[in-house]
């Protein structure tokens, strides 16, 4: 009688876990909305991070190079940025490697990757290397024209 | 835990790449004290088209090895090439770069884990210059150069003399 009851208390106990387990709502998709909050580095890292990770490839995430210009970035850090990011594409860059942007301030980015692609020394320079560039669709226009000359492959996000 | 040891490097030879457009005090600073941590360092200086560098290549050598021309152990040497490529022609193990402050270091941090997955061979390093010269940036010296300002504690005689002739016109 009493191993009838335990039976039973057992069986109920697994049915509800198992109730539980299929009411849990899954886990929220970080890559699937911009952060509302320009404002909220941390969270548009996050963001811009999980997006990367679906769109990129396990084994290239070691040839990333990342630029993040944070919401109303002061113009020296803006200054020091454009240099950093000149520097990187006029060393040379491997084959295969993928340079990103993104920020809160898309109008802003497009027009700093507008700066940075300003002058190409030759064409195609970057023949064979991607540019992942995660913002509003308004700016996808600008930004494919300032990387056109370069050769270099446009992956568009836009950060919804 | 077990420890894997990695072969000591049959030579060691550092490279410490940079456009140096122009050289500063804060780069000097920073050859005299990695200079006696390797048997050979090569100042190499890229040629970097994209930054429109104020001064040409050959330029940026001649007033780079007149600045660093007291220490015997090293040598000035221009590349076009990848950093990878030029890396392995010297024989490099050891990669060197400065870093300034805080905010140097994201930038530095990519280029390190770039340059580890194309050059597993060389390590970075990075070394830190005096104090006094963390804010110099080789964009302030031209900057201040061309309104006319005094940079001579910021960048060698010789860079001075050259920085008084290209903004005087």
């Amino acid at each position: 009688m009493v191993r009838r009851l335990l039976a039973r208390l057992a069986l109920a106990c697994a049915l509800i876990a198992l109730g539980a387990c299929q009411e849990a709502p899954p886990p929220p998709d970080p890559a699937a909305n911009a952060p509302a909050n320009a404002a909220d580095t941390v969270a548009w890292k996050t963001y811009v991070s999980a997006v990367v990770k679906k769109l990129v490839p396990a084994d290239q995430s070691k040839r990333i190079f990342a630029t993040f210009l944070e919401h109303a970035a002061s113009d020296d850090l803006k200054a020091r940025t454009l240099e950093n990011v000149k520097s990187f594409i006029g060393r040379g860059i491997a084959e295969g490697t993928l340079i990103l942007f993104a920020s809160p301030d898309s109008e802003a980015m497009a027009g700093f990757v507008e700066q940075a692609f300003a002058d190409p020394p030759k064409p195609d320079m970057l023949k064979g290397i991607s540019v992942i560039f995660i913002g509003k669709s308004a700016e996808q226009e600008r930004v494919a024209t300032a990387l056109a000359p370069w050769g270099a492959t446009l992956i568009f996000h836009e950060a919804n | 835990m077990s420890v894997t040891l990695r072969p000591v490097p049959a030579s060691r030879i550092a490279v410490y790449p940079g456009t140096f457009d122009p050289m500063t005090n804060g780069h000097v600073d920073l050859v005299v004290r990695a200079a006696p941590l390797f048997e050979r360092l090569v100042v190499g200086i890229a040629h970097n088209p994209v930054k429109g560098p104020s001064f040409g290549l050959d330029e940026r050598i001649e007033l780079a090895r007149e600045s660093l021309s007291g220490i015997p152990n090293v040598e000035v040497r221009g590349f076009h090439t990848l950093l990878a490529h030029f890396v392995r022609e010297i024989g490099a193990s050891v990669i060197l770069r400065g870093l300034r402050a805080v905010s140097d270091f994201e930038y530095e941090f990519q280029l390190a884990s770039m340059n580890r997955h194309l050059i597993p061979e060389a390590e970075t390093m990075f070394l830190t210059p005096a104090e006094k010269f963390s804010f110099i940036s080789s964009s302030l010296v031209r900057e201040v150069a061309r309104l006319g300002g005094d940079v001579s504690s910021f960048v060698p005689p010789a860079v001075q003399r050259r920085l008084l002739r290209e903004f005087r016109r």
